[in-house]
């Protein structure tokens, strides 16, 4: 008897489930431990209750929702190797996150009126803006948290989400200048902040979106030069900043001290090898914020460069998607959130790992789905739900147009 | 477990996990892939997908398609290119139920949409004229054809007296062109809304070919040998003035270099 074929979906979401089971089973198996074993259950149902079951309730792209759903188990599972408190919490971020997803689905597909929503965005954006200068707390030289009732939250990573929105919204309605100065001021209240690693991602997304909706290398040019003469001025008025290009040229100058985080995870990477050390075996503890910025580093001790390269790889893939994504939308709003949502997380990839493994300047960022943090990983997520809210209207477009060519051959 | 035997399984297990993690990047791009190419067939069989309709030189009768939104210009990246117009002279966008926006990128232009000066934004429709330096062009569209309120009106209006008062254009002389054909949309029962189609299998109503657009041939050159001469012309202000035509510069370079 002819065996049935699979999908390419069925063979993609069985050889992750089989992953993340083994891989959770190997740790349950170092310390036998209850909720180890409840892990292993756990993350692969999420897993495929995210990927399986939100294409049934609306047109989706399951592709990306493999992807982002793949992203965010590793974070889990990565999490749980290192500290099994914070994989848990990530395991719960990672719940909420998805319920986040489907909530900026529903909201890209459902509205169709943006003017009175994206005002009231941006309006929001600046007062959660101004929060951190007010209430805020400082942590790694970078006074971007505020606390409410016991939660701790970086305001800028939601202000994100809504950048996307607000900036997307005026470029399509060819507001250039109001888009640009929004933007300014968010960037302004970053550096007041001193994040610089967000300012940089807002301001590069910036000036691709305007580039995109304007195809002026005037702007491109002029975006060039403010970012250079604004690098030139941080440089010089940042101490920190100052530093952190001088451990990047040598990170050995000073190892036990300004050059410890990269120096170590220099070491944890070329530990790994082509192959790992072996879930549950490396030596990564020693990486400072190991769980955040540098989650990375672990992932290439633990398993390796060729895994190391296939997770940039997904990365590569899911900006591609959602490059795709773009190029098919029917509408110039939807065109532009959708690239501007690809490129930020592209760019927020390549920025750490870039940071990593000391192709560029580190900056704290976070690496996105992956890191520990529940700001980040509901922020990304938000921004694949409006990518996936684009796709979804795409897929009802094309089902539409092959109505109309139904009735049409009806006709004929 | 002992420490020694997890070991041993967790370092047999890094290559599983990595066969693991190549499989997936494989199949993930298969599937993109696969994706793709069903979606570039999809297209391939929806050739009119994304698009609004066409717009037509009344010159020449050569038709370009009109996406949804795009810009009307000379420039490389504009989605309805005519060679002689400026990089950039008029921005459009179809809004459901309104009509088709268009907005001319700059504030001094010369452009006429049914013989009215725009000034800020216009909605042209479906057969509504849009004059641009040298150009005279006509909007054929097959979305946007339920609007309810233009088809309530054409199919009221008279065909003797027919003049549309939205655009100012005569009824009879649009119907010599064939493309619109709006004697036959007057005889559209007003029970019958513009949205319904008929089922596949189901006999035609007769009045649904004005909604067809698309099946319109482009009509021959000859027919547009005087376009706007004052007999089909029906804004008289447009015919004693007509358009001068002036191309830029630039345009006029790229002109040359084509003929060449």
């Amino acid at each position: 008897m002819k065996s049935k074929r699979r999908t390419p979906a069925q063979l993609l979401v069985s050889t992750i489930i089989l992953f993340f089971f083994t891989a959770f089973l190997l740790l349950a198996l170092k310390d036998f431990q209850p909720l180890s074993f409840l892990m292993t259950a756990l993350v692969p149902l999420i897993f495929f209750a995210a990927t399986v079951l939100i294409p049934r309730l609306f047109p989706a792209d399951r592709l990306l929702l493999s992807m982002v759903n793949f992203l965010c188990a590793l974070g889990v599972l990565i999490l749980y190797r290192m500290n099994p408190k914070q994989g848990l919490d990530q395991a719960v971020n990672y719940g909420v996150g998805v319920v986040a997803m489907l909530f900026f689905i529903l909201f890209v597909r459902s509205l169709r009126h943006w003017r009175q929503p994206i005002m009231l965005l941006a309006v929001a954006s600046i007062v959660l803006m101004a929060l951190p200068l007010i209430f805020g707390t400082e942590r790694n030289g970078a006074r971007a948290w505020i606390s409410v009732f016991g939660l701790s939250f970086q305001p800028s990573e939601m202000v994100k989400v809504f950048l996307l929105l607000v900036v997307s919204y005026l470029l399509s309605k060819r507001n250039v200048i109001p888009a640009a100065l929004f933007a300014g001021i968010c960037l302004l209240m970053l550096m007041l902040q001193k994040d610089l690693g967000t300012a940089l991602i807002y301001y590069a997304v910036t000036l691709i979106l305007i580039f995109a909706a304007t195809r002026s290398f005037f702007y491109l040019g002029a975006g060039f030069i403010g970012a250079l003469v604004g690098g030139l001025i941080g440089y010089n008025m940042f101490s920190h900043v100052k530093r952190r290009v001088r451990i990047w040229i040598d990170p050995w100058y000073d190892y036990e001290g300004a050059g410890y985080q990269i120096v170590q995870s220099l070491i944890a990477m070329v530990n790994g090898g082509v192959w790992g050390t072996g879930l549950g075996l490396g030596h990564a503890y020693d990486i400072p914020a190991n769980t955040t910025d540098f989650v990375f580093s672990i992932i290439l001790n633990e398993f390796g460069l060729v895994f190391g390269v296939c997770v940039v790889l997904v990365y590569l893939l899911l900006f591609l998607r959602g490059i795709g994504i773009a190029l098919r939308s029917s509408s110039r709003f939807y065109t532009l959130l959708s690239l501007g949502a690809s490129c930020l997380i592209a760019l927020q990839t390549f920025i750490i790992i870039g940071g990593n493994i000391k192709m560029i300047p580190l900056t704290g960022v976070t690496l996105p789905f992956i890191s520990y943090g529940g700001s980040s990983l509901l922020s990304s997520m938000c921004i694949m739900g409006i990518l996936q809210g684009v796709a979804s209207i795409n897929e009802d477009d094309v089902q539409e147009d092959q109505e109309l060519a139904r009735i049409q051959e009806g006709y004929a | 477990m002992p420490s020694e035997t997890y070991e041993l399984i967790s370092l047999g297990m890094r290559y599983w996990f990595v066969l693991l993690g190549v499989v997936i990047v494989l199949r993930a791009a298969r599937w993109a892939l696969q994706d793709h190419r069903t979606y570039m067939r999809t297209l391939r069989a929806l050739p009119d997908a994304g698009l609004i309709g066409e717009i037509v030189n009344l010159e020449t009768g050569e038709s370009q398609p009109l996406p949804r939104e795009g810009v009307i210009g000379s420039g490389k990246a504009c989605d309805v290119r005519f060679v002689g117009l400026r990089r950039r002279e008029l921005e459009y966008y179809f809004r459901d139920g309104i009509g088709v926006a268009v907005v001319p990128s700059h504030r001094r232009h010369q452009i006429l949409l049914d013989g009215d000066a725009i000034h800020g934004r216009a909605y042209a429709l479906h057969g509504s004229r849009l004059s641009m330096p040298g150009y005279f062009l006509r909007m054929r569209l097959f979305a946007g054809l339920n609007l309810p309120d233009l088809s309530a009106e054409l199919a009221n209006a008279p065909l003797d007296a027919s003049t549309d008062t939205q655009s100012g254009f005569n009824m009879e002389d649009l119907a010599g062109y064939g493309s619109l054909a709006p004697s036959i949309m007057a005889d559209a029962p007003l029970e019958m809304p513009a949205t319904v189609y008929p089922q596949p299998g189901e006999a035609r109503p007769e009045h649904l070919d004005a909604e067809r657009t698309w099946i319109y041939a482009v009509p021959p050159p000859e027919v547009f040998q005087q376009p706007w001469s004052p007999e089909v012309t029906a804004n008289p202000s447009e015919s004693q003035a007509p358009i001068e035509t002036r191309p830029s510069k630039r345009a006029g370079r790229r002109s040359k270099r084509h003929e060449k």
